[in-house]
Order: C-alpha cells, then structure tokens, then sequence
C-alpha cells in the first residue's frame, strides 16, 4: 500500500551562537535526516527521551516548524512546496492533539465554538450544519451534544483532552499526530482517552504519528515502533518484534528500564542501567550518537555513525555491534 | 523489631472546611519502604506535608497525631519542627529543578542543613557535600560543588536534592513523585540509587506515586488512597497478587502492560474522581465501582483486615476478584 505520509531525509537544524561577535555558527540538530513511512490507517509511534527531538519531528510533520532539509509528502503531494490550495487542503489532512488539554482550549470561548473554529477557517457548512457536526463530534468522543455551550472550565480533564480530540476529527484528517496525549491524565483516566482513539481508528481508519516516552502506553497502542535518540531514528520495526526482540543497545536499555508492575516478573527481570545522561545535541559524539553511554561500544563507534540498516525482515536498526555485523554475516542481504 | 519510625494515627487534614485527608493511619519502620498511591486529589501529597509540617496556610490539621519516634508532630511548636525538618526528617519532590535555589551553587545547599543542624564546620561541611554529591553518583563531585542548577541536568538536579536531603542521615524520607518528571533510563538510575541508600542509612522512605511499575519495583508495603481515605493497605506482593478493594483491582488492570496484549480494549473506570467537597455519602468510590450495593451508598466501610494479610475497605470485599 502507498504510504499516506512519506519523511525522507528530514533535518531540523536550529541555529545556535557562541558569543555576540562570534561568526561560529553552530547548530543543534534536533532532527539529524529521518526517513520512516505510515500507511493508511496505520499507527506509528515515536519514542525516545526528552530532548531527543521526537516533538520537533511531529511539529515539522504538522508544517509548524520549517525544515532545513528533507521531504515530506502526504498522499503523494508534497506538504512544503506545493501550491497554496494544496497545502491548505493538506492542513485539513492533517490535525493534532497535544498533552495539556488545559492550555488546548481557549478558557473564554465555549467548547462547541472551538470545536467548530476548524470549520468556520475552512468555510465548512453554515452556522446551522457547524452546530450540527459539534452535536454529532461531541457524542462521537462521549461527551453530552447538550454541554456545547459550556465552558472548559466546566470540565475534568479526561473530558478536555476528549473535546481537543473531537476539535481535532472537525475536518475529518486523516493523519493524527498525538504528542503525549495520556501523559497529563490521571491513570483511571488514560485507558478511557486510549480506548477512544483505538476506537476512533478503527471506525475512521484514521493514521497515527503517536509521540511518546511511555512504552507501555506505545506497546498497547503501536503497529509499528520507531526509537529515536539525538535526533536520529536507531531501531524502527513492529512493535511486537522491537519489543520482544531489540537490536539496537540503547531500545533495550529503555524497554529493561520500564518498571513492570508485578513486583515478582520485576524482581526476576535484569536491569541495564545506563550511565550518564544524554549528551547535548549541539555537541553530539562524532561516531554513534549513542556511544557515551554504551555498553557495547567499539572503536568504529567511536568515529563512524551507524547506518540505519535492515535487522530483521521488517527492522531497522543502526548499530555498527549488532546491526551491521548481522548483516555482514549476509542473513538479511 | 522496634517500633516504627514514623506512626501516623487518624489524620485528619482540611482546607478552607473541606476536608482532603479523612482520618489516615499509616507506620513505616526503618529501612522500609511504603508506597502512597492514588490519583490527583487523593489527599497523597497532602498527607505527606502534614507529616512535613509544610501544609499550605490555608489547610489545617484538624485531628490525629504525626509520631516520629515517639514525638508528636503535630503538638510540637514551629521552631521544634524546624529543627527536626532537614535534620530527621527530609522531602524529595517531583520537580527538581523547581526545588533547587537558582542563585545558589548545588554544593551550598547541600550543607547548609548540616551546618544548620548538626553544628558543622564550613570545611566539614563542604568535605561532606562533596562525599554525598560522589555517593549519589554525580561525576566530578568538586565541580558540581561549585555549580548552579540551571549547570545540571533534570537527573543530576534530582541526584543533588537526593544528597541535599540525606546529608543528615534523616530517619525518615518522603519522596513526592520523585521520577515522574525524568525519563525512564534517569528514572532507573534514581530508583537504584534511592534503593541502594536505603540498605547502607536504613532510612524509611514514603513513596508517593501513581506508577504502579515503580510501587512494584520499590515498595515493601503499599497504601492505595482514595478520595481522603486509605482504601486498602498490604504487603507489596500480596496487594499484587490479590485485591481487596475495587478501586485498586481497577487501577491495576486499567494500566497497559508492556507484556500485555496489544491494541485491545483497555478495562476503565467509569466516571471520574470526585471533586474535593462533593465526596458522596457511603463509599466514596461507590458512584464508579461495579460492586457497589446498597448499604455503599450510606454507610463508610472502615479498613479492616484482608483475609490474608494487610487491610481493606470494602463491603464487598469477596466479590472484588471475580471483577476484570
């Protein structure tokens, strides 16, 4: 199947300087040339560790962030260069939902007019059918058509991340990126807001870009896996197989490191603690970006980056240790 | 065994007449750890800032006792407070770099209360920091010394207020969602440490948290609360295994596992957590619990034993694990 959204060799680079006559200019590079696909009706999950550049990614995806270099293409059609209709017609496509549903909402407007506010830019429908299609969103995502008039203040906040969500399907997109969406809900109220999405999915066929740093979150909802650190993916792959089976040292670092909660498979499990912390990326290592913190590093580590390279029959990963001598030894050529 | 470090009795605690902390009992021994767990506005943090002494100016402690082996927090004047706080009894929060002096290099506050409390010398004191800044794994301890926290990193600010706490040796620590704000591979770190300094001080640690991954990586014992009120109560693994009241069987299956089956229906617990001030009569948890019946709706079940071990409040005990 084509692919409903295409990153090829995407880079972010913010400028930084280093003193005010310096002409030194120096970058960080929040994304560092990232390639992945997702289908249709597909949900592909981002993680990795703050700083990592995993929300940068989502909002150069969203057009809210230029990109220094790379395409990006929805259904085909490039979502940068493209004519001016075009990309309107594309920011219809592609909508998003962000952590804090409290700051999400404008406190003085009522819920049924932001929900509505996506169609009223786009000239969707007269104030008649814009009142109709909130009716039908807010039933659609559990809430009462009836509290439309109400404001955010009036609600919890599993009930504001659901009328961001129904704001979010106001044009009908076909792409979500959920940055963090459970990440400020209490735990009773997380399972609700991931059922709903799940739902939602299923019923619109809807494609996910699912940032997050919960693994479990991302194993229960994820078809697919991409781990990124320093601004660089090291291990894509389905969920289940990454999961089950991580290549890249640093994945199975982060997955050893989620505390189970069943304090006997957890006292039984083998913990990788990694030492040191992320190295800044306006000054990451030469070789791997992860080699200041690996445990298996090498001397090729040291100097050469990984390429991100096939592990498996749908895996990826970039390790000069595993990955690349996997496929020396020819079992994926 | 002795008896235990800390020993709170039927606390009571409300802010501006509504009350947040309905009549807690909890002990904890040394070298134990006891987790707190439960949602936003479950009173957890506010129980622990009673034992503090650091409420809000608004709340007040409206009934109960707080002992610290064997005296009691709460009748004890201020300036006593003062000087038991930092010194036998010390607070980790969930912000770390929100909780750290910016103006002040890392060093200077992590003598500060030995050299307020136990009379040091400024050359002890500083000998001494840089000792707890290496045990808590800070690389270059002697540079760190000298440096501000906007120098440090999240994890290495939650290292600092760690040793900043514990320079004393206190008796007792109160960790409010240390980790919550750190990633995971930091957060591994910090429980290791926090873990590891537990077995060589035997200092009691009250855990508050709402991720049952780390309550089953750190905890001995474990106390779920609801709505101002301690609703069960048990022993780490017996608490896992088994529950014995509905709220914890719910909140423990509502949570994805990262062994558990992908992309299914999650179990959920209906509605949502009741505003403070418009608890319902009965069971506070009865407007969301499957089990409930009539007598929930009037009468406040009281914590009584589990038929195995720890204690439970729930009319409805037996019927809590044929739910999920």
């Amino acid at each position: 199947m084509a692919p409903l959204l295409s990153v090829r060799g995407l880079k972010v680079h913010f400028p930084i300087s280093r003193g005010i006559w310096s002409r030194d200019v120096r970058y960080v590079k929040a994304v560092d040339g990232v390639d992945f696909d997702i289908a249709p009706g597909e949900s592909m999950a981002l993680v990795g560790e703050s700083g990592c550049g995993k929300s940068t990614l989502g909002a150069a995806v969203l057009g809210m962030q230029i990109p220094t270099a790379g395409v990006i293409s929805f259904a085909g059609e490039d979502v940068r260069h493209g004519e001016r209709q075009t990309r309107i017609r594309l920011s219809r496509d592609i909508q998003t939902v962000f952590q804090d549903p409290v700051a999400a909402l404008n406190p003085k407007m009522s819920i049924g007019d932001s929900i509505a506010e996506p169609l009223a830019i786009h000239g969707v429908g007269d104030a008649k059918e814009r009142a109709e299609r909130v009716a039908e969103l807010l039933s659609l995502v559990g809430l009462h058509p009836q509290h439309a008039e109400r404001r955010p203040n009036a609600f919890s906040g599993g009930q504001r991340q659901r009328i961001v969500i129904a704001r979010a399907l106001a044009l009908q997109p076909k792409l979500l990126i959920l940055d963090e969406p459970v990440s400020a809900l209490d735990v009773s109220i997380r399972s609700q807001i991931l059922n709903l999405l799940l739902d939602l999915q299923r019923r619109f066929g809807l494609s996910y870009l699912f940032i997050s740093h919960d693994l479990s979150v991302v194993r229960h909802f994820a078809d697919r896996v991409a781990v990124m650190y320093l601004g660089k993916l090291v291990e894509t792959g389905p969920t289940e197989t990454v999961f089950a089976r991580p290549v890249h040292p640093y994945t199975e670092a982060l997955l050893s490191a989620v505390p189970l909660p069943d304090p006997v498979a957890q006292r039984a499990r083998r913990r990788i603690v990694l030492t040191g912390d992320l190295p800044s990326p306006a000054n990451p290592p030469a070789g791997c970006s992860f080699v200041t913190r690996c445990p298996l590093a090498e001397e090729i580590c040291r100097r050469v980056p990984p390429p991100l390279v096939a592990a498996g029959k749908q895996e990826r990963a970039a390790c000069h240790v595993r990955a690349s001598r996997l496929n020396e030894e020819g079992s994926f050529a | 065994m002795t008896g235990p470090v800390l020993a709170v009795s039927d606390l009571s605690v409300s802010i501006r007449g509504n009350t947040v902390v309905d009549g807690v009992s909890l002990s904890i021994h040394a070298g134990e750890i006891v987790s707190l767990v439960g949602e936003s506005g479950c009173g957890k943090s506010m129980t622990a800032f009673a034992v503090m002494g650091l409420l809000p100016k608004v709340a007040r402690i409206d009934k109960g006792r707080v002992e610290l082996g064997g005296s009691d927090l709460v009748s004890i004047s201020e300036e006593r407070r003062r000087q038991l706080r930092g010194a036998e009894l010390a607070m980790i929060f969930q912000e770390p770099v929100a909780s750290l002096n910016p103006l002040m290099p890392i060093g200077k506050q992590i003598e500060e209360s030995l050299i307020i409390h136990r009379g040091a010398s400024s050359r002890e004191a500083k000998a001494a920091a840089i000792d707890m800044l290496a045990e808590v794994g800070i690389p270059e301890p002697q540079l760190r010394y000298r440096q501000y926290p906007f120098e440090l990193s999240g994890g290495m600010c939650q290292r600092a207020m760690i040793a900043m706490a514990l320079i004393c040796r206190p008796k007792l620590l109160i960790a409010d969602e240390p980790t919550t704000a750190l990633d995971v591979t930091i957060q591994a770190q910090i429980l290791e440490l926090m873990k590891r300094l537990r077995e060589e001080t035997g200092t009691a640690i009250l855990l508050i948290t709402h991720d049952m991954g780390v309550v089953a990586d750190m905890a001995d014992r474990v106390a779920v609360m609801y709505s101002g009120r301690i609703v069960e109560e048990a022993p780490v693994d017996a608490i896992f295994a088994g529950q014995r009241h509905p709220y914890t069987r719910l909140l423990l299956s509502t949570i994805p596992r990262l062994d558990g089956a992908a992309k299914t229906e999650l179990p959920v617990i209906e509605g949502m957590v009741p505003d403070i001030g418009s608890w319902p009569a009965g069971c506070r948890f009865n407007p969301r619990c499957p089990v409930a019946g009539d007598r929930c709706l009037s009468e406040q079940p009281a914590l009584s034993p589990r038929p195995d071990i720890g204690r439970a409040a729930c009319w409805h005990s037996d019927r809590v694990e044929a739910l999920v």
